[in-house]
C-alpha cells in the first residue's frame, strides 16, 4: 500500500500537470508579433498561428491577426479539417485563390468567426521530424505572387516553429523540476530528478539525468566538481572534434 | 521555399549523378516511353478519391473505396462503384498522371476519409486489391508511420515487385519513418524546384530515389478548380506518369527494369 503524497508533493505533481502556464507570455507575444509581421510583408488582411494538439488531434489557434482575430483565438479544429487542418495533417503548403468555391473547406468556421475570406494561404509549422502547427494568410492584396507569397509565409512558420519549441523546452523542463521539487520533499533531490527523469521523454530524459549528476557532485566536494569538470570539458572537446571530421 | 523533407537531396548542387550504365546504345525517351500515352496501362490511384468530371481527369476507369466499418467482417467495408473525391488530393494525384500519360486507366481507391486520414489496416487492404486486381502502376501519396504494420507493407511490397507491379510512394513530408514510402522495392518519390515534369531527376544516394517537380506548383483540386501546393504527395504522380508511359510502350516490364530505363532518362543522368 502506497504511503499518501505530501500536500506539496501533490500540489507539483498539479503544478506540473498544467506545465503550459510556466511559459513566458513573451512566447505569444512573440508568435504574435511573427504573425502581424507576416501579415504586413505578404501582403493580406489577415494572419494567424494555429497549434496541434496531439492529445485531442485537434488544431487550436493561438494567435491572430486581422478582422477576426478576437473570435479565431481559442478556436480549435479537427485535424484535417479545412485548409488549415489539411495542412496540419499532410505536412503540405497550400494557396487556393477562392476558398468560398467549396462548402467543404470549413465555410462553418467562416460563419462563426463572421468572416468570409476569398484567399487563403497556409504552410505547415514544423520541425525535422513532425508538424507543430500551421501558419495561415487570409486575403491577400495581390502585391506579391503565390510563389513569393508561399516564401515568405514558410519563412515566418520557420520562426513560429522556433518560438514553440521554446515554449515546449521551458514547459518540460518546468514539468520535470517541479515533480522533482515534490518529490524532493519526502527525500534527495537527485534521485528525485533522476525518477522524474526516467518518466520524461527523450531528449529531456537525458539533460535531466545530466542535471541530477550535477546536483550529486554539488554536494561531495569540491575535488570531485574539478575531477568531474576536467573530464567533461575534455569530453566536449573530443566530441566536438569528432563531429567536425565527418 | 521551405521544402518537404526528402526534398533537399534534388536541390541544385547538392545531386550526384545517376546511376549510369556506359550502354553502348543509349536509352533513348523515344524508346523508352513510345507513343508517350501510357494506352491500356492499369494505373490506381490509392487516395481520398478520383473526381472523374475534373477537367484535369476527364474519365475514371474504376472505383473502390475501402473504409473501416467496426460491424463488417475483419472491420472493413469495400464499396464498388463511383465516389466523389473527398478532399482534392485523389484529383491532383489523378490529373498530374494524366497530363503526363493521357491514355492511361485510371482506378480510383479511396481510403481517405473527409479528414484526410486513414487506418493503415484499410491502406494495407487497397493496396492489396491493387495487386489482386492486376494494377500496373499505383500511385501512392500517403504513407503510414505506424510501426506495426512494417512487415505488412513490407510483404505487400515484395508481392507486387514479383507480380511486376509499380508501386509508386511519396516519402513522408517531415523526416520520419514511414512505409512503404522508404522501401527498397518502391519508387521512393520526393520534390524537387522547377515547373517541368519532363525533367524528372534520380537520387544515387536514397531513400529519396526519385525526384519531381512539386514545388509551388499548380495542381487539380474540387470542383474543377485547382489550387498552389508544395508537397512529396504531388511529386510521386509525376513519376507514376513517367512509368505509366514506360509500361505501356514494353508491357510486361519489370520494377527494377523501369527504374533502370527511368535512370537512364533522368536530367541528371551522367
Amino acid at each position: 500500500m502506497s504511503a499518501t503524497p505530501s500536500p506539496l508533493r501533490a500540489l507539483a505533481d498539479v503544478a506540473a500537470d498544467l506545465a503550459r502556464v510556466l511559459v513566458p507570455d513573451a512566447v505569444t507575444g512573440l508568435l504574435q508579433r511573427i504573425a502581424a509581421t507576416a501579415q504586413v510583408a505578404i501582403g493580406a488582411t489577415a494572419c494567424s498561428v494555429a497549434v496541434v494538439d496531439e492529445d485531442t488531434d485537434e488544431l487550436a489557434y493561438v494567435t491572430a491577426t486581422g478582422p477576426a482575430a478576437d473570435q479565431v483565438v481559442g478556436m480549435r479544429l479537427p485535424l484535417g479539417r479545412g485548409i488549415g487542418g489539411y495542412v496540419a495533417a499532410s505536412g503540405e503548403a497550400i494557396a487556393v485563390d477562392d476558398v468560398r468555391r467549396d462548402a467543404r473547406w470549413a465555410a462553418d468556421v467562416a460563419e462563426r468567426i463572421g468572416y468570409q475570406p476569398t484567399s487563403m494561404l497556409a504552410v505547415p509549422v514544423a520541425r525535422t521530424d513532425r508538424i507543430l502547427g500551421v501558419l495561415s494568410v487570409l486575403d491577400r492584396d495581390g502585391t506579391r505572387s503565390t510563389a513569393d507569397a508561399l516564401d515568405l509565409a514558410a519563412a515566418f512558420a520557420g520562426q513560429a516553429a522556433d518560438a514553440l519549441a521554446i515554449g515546449d523546452a521551458i514547459r518540460d523542463m518546468g514539468r520535470v523540476l517541479l515533480r522533482a521539487a515534490g518529490e524532493a520533499t519526502d527525500g534527495d533531490l537527485a534521485a528525485a530528478l533522476r525518477r522524474a527523469a526516467a518518466r520524461s521523454g527523450a531528449p529531456d530524459a537525458e539533460l535531466t539525468a545530466l542535471a541530477a549528476h550535477l546536483a550529486t557532485l554539488r554536494r561531495l566536494g569540491a575535488a570531485e566538481r574539478a575531477a568531474a569538470t576536467a573530464l567533461l570539458g575534455d569530453l566536449v572537446t573530443y566530441a566536438q572534434q569528432r563531429r567536425s571530421r565527418r | 521555399m521551405t521544402l518537404p523533407a526528402w526534398s533537399d537531396a534534388f536541390r541544385e548542387g547538392r545531386l550526384g549523378p545517376a546511376p549510369g550504365l556506359d550502354l553502348e546504345v543509349p536509352i533513348t525517351a523515344a524508346w523508352a516511353y513510345g507513343d508517350g500515352t501510357g494506352r491500356g496501362v492499369r494505373v490506381a490511384v490509392i487516395d481520398s478519391g478520383v473526381d472523374a468530371s475534373h477537367p484535369a481527369v476527364r474519365h475514371v476507369e474504376g472505383y473502390v473505396a475501402f473504409e473501416h466499418d467496426p460491424g463488417a467482417d475483419r472491420e472493413l467495408r469495400r464499396v464498388e462503384g463511383p465516389h466523389d473525391d473527398l478532399y482534392g488530393h485523389g484529383t491532383a494525384c489523378g490529373g498530374i498522371i494524366r497530363s503526363l500519360a493521357p491514355e492511361v486507366e485510371l482506378f480510383s481507391v479511396r481510403v481517405l476519409g473527409q479528414r484526410l486520414t486513414g487506418k493503415a489496416y484499410v491502406f494495407a487492404a487497397a493496396l492489396e486489391w491493387c495487386i489482386d486486381n492486376r494494377m500496373d502502376v499505383v500511385n501512392l501519396s500517403l504513407s503510414t508511420s505506424n510501426e506495426d504494420y512494417f512487415d505488412v507493407f513490407h510483404d505487400l511490397c515484395d508481392r507486387a515487385s514479383f507480380h511486376r507491379v509499380m508501386l509508386v510512394s511519396a516519402l513522408a513530408n517531415e523526416r520520419k519513418a514511414s512505409y512503404p514510402s522508404q522501401f527498397a522495392g518502391v519508387f521512393s518519390v520526393a520534390a524537387s524546384e522547377g515547373a517541368d515534369r519532363e525533367l524528372i531527376t534520380c537520387n544515387p544516394t536514397p531513400p529519396a530515389e526519385w525526384g519531381a517537380p512539386a514545388v509551388e506548383i499548380e495542381v487539380p483540386w474540387l470542383d474543377g478548380g485547382s489550387i498552389v501546393a508544395t508537397g512529396n504527395s504531388f511529386a510521386a504522380p509525376v513519376i507514376a506518369g513517367h512509368v505509366a508511359r514506360v509500361v505501356g510502350a514494353h508491357p510486361g516490364i519489370t520494377p527494377f527494369q523501369a527504374k533502370t530505363v527511368l535512370a537512364a532518362l533522368a536530367a541528371n543522368r551522367p
